[in-house]
């Protein structure tokens, strides 16, 4: 975090060049690159909320999210030597992420733990759950309860390709392009994974939908 | 008009919903936790040496290459080599077909002319010139004994003989010819030494 920020700071204030998100990526991997080690912690202090985040959605098991996060970072920085910036760093990782949990929930098939992360009290004291307490007159912690349960359960009867365009566009906020870059898959074909997701989910959670 | 504006009010779309996962994070406590097992793994790996059967197949490999390419030169030479040899003899065996073919179809020349080789010596030095320039000279199937009999010649006399004899008697002996020329004044250049 302190690199970025240094480097951030260095270019801006001194050749007044504005560097984007995926150039200081790239001048940390080249440090990394160059052999210091500790410059990785930054990228890991960056990208680990996301990343586990998006590993959580898709496999609704906070262990599973939290080992699946640390490989994903351990083959990163394995593999970094071979990163040529062709992509942004984002890209690279978030591929890495996601191709990591397709194989983990290949092998791991039909069988499913779940295990929650606990709902934010910011989240769980908003807007939403105030109107959705007040539609079906139900009590707000075990409506946020049985909320949680239900989004996690409709999240897993989608088929991996499916949930992974719904967490990242949904739930992560990535555009089409983005996701298409990361799931190696046509823009179209993101839409369209996205679209048929979105009707499955209206059908499973019809109950808390107007 | 109070239920419609109730109504408006409780709706929940389903993007809404989806925003409510956006809450599910961890802890610090978890991030501490989630930082120093990360640092142990990657120390590992910074330390950690490659499994046994890895560090053999690593070390093979370069042999393997080198016994490899050493394998694949020689299969290339034997390959080469088999080839050329394989064409020669194919070369030959159309050869020797060429004149079997031409054999069997002046055979019946042969007949006509046989009475033409009345000089057995003759005979002989055409024979001698045709098995030196011919050495696979192959004449099987094609048993011209029967008829060197009937013709009054010597068994060892064969179709190509008798074929080369008719056609090209006089080209054979103006070679020899040159041929003996050729010793002669070979052992005279001797002598002159």
């Amino acid at each position: 975090m302190d690199i970025t920020s240094t480097a951030s700071k260095t270019f801006s204030a001194t050749d007044e060049v504005v560097m984007t998100d995926r150039d200081l990526d790239w001048l940390v991997v080249q440090k990394v690159q160059a052999g210091s080690v500790g410059a990785f912690d930054a990228l890991v202090q960056k990208y680990r909320e996301k990343i586990f985040a998006v590993i959580y959605n898709m496999t609704s098991n906070r262990e599973d999210a939290s080992d699946l996060t640390q490989d994903t970072f351990i083959k990163a920085f394995q593999a970094i030597g071979r990163f040529r910036g062709k992509s942004s760093f984002f890209t690279w990782i978030y591929r890495i992420a996601i191709n990591s949990t397709m194989t983990f929930l290949k092998k791991r098939n039909r069988r499913r733990y779940i295990s929650y992360e606990k709902i934010d009290e910011e989240v769980s004291s908003s807007e939403i759950f105030e109107r959705l307490t007040s539609k079906t007159k139900t009590e707000q912690g075990a409506l946020i309860k049985e909320l949680q349960e239900k989004l996690n359960d409709s999240l897993q009867k989608l088929s991996p390709k499916h949930r992974t365009v719904v967490v990242l566009h949904e739930i992560e906020g990535l555009d089409h392009a983005e996701i298409a870059e990361i799931t190696q898959a046509s823009v179209g074909t993101v839409r369209s994974r996205l679209h048929y997701a979105k009707q499955q989910l209206q059908s499973y959670l019809k109950d808390y939908i107007s | 008009m109070v239920d419609k504006n109730n109504e408006t009010e409780t709706k929940v779309s389903l993007e809404e919903l989806l925003k409510v996962k956006r809450g599910e994070r961890p802890t610090e406590q978890f991030w501490g936790e989630f930082d120093r097992e990360l640092h142990r793994k990657m120390l590992q790996t910074l330390v950690k040496k490659d499994p046994i059967f890895i560090q053999i197949m690593r070390g093979l490999s370069g042999r393997v290459a080198q016994t490899g390419a050493v394998a694949t030169m020689a299969a290339i030479c034997v390959i080469t080599l088999g080839r050329s040899l394989w064409t020669n003899g194919a070369e030959q065996s159309a050869d020797t077909q060429t004149f079997a073919e031409v054999d069997q179809s002046s055979l019946s020349d042969t007949r006509l002319s046989k009475g033409l080789l009345e000089n057995a010596n003759d005979l002989d030095s055409v024979l001698a010139m045709a098995d030196s320039s011919l050495v696979d000279y192959e004449m099987a199937g094609l048993d011209g004994t029967g008829l060197s009999d009937s013709a009054g010649m010597k068994r060892d006399f064969t179709m190509e003989s008798m074929h080369l004899a008719s056609f090209d008697s006089g080209a054979y002996s103006s070679d020899v010819a040159s041929i003996s020329l050729a010793f002669v004044n070979q052992s005279v250049a001797s002598l002159v030494y």
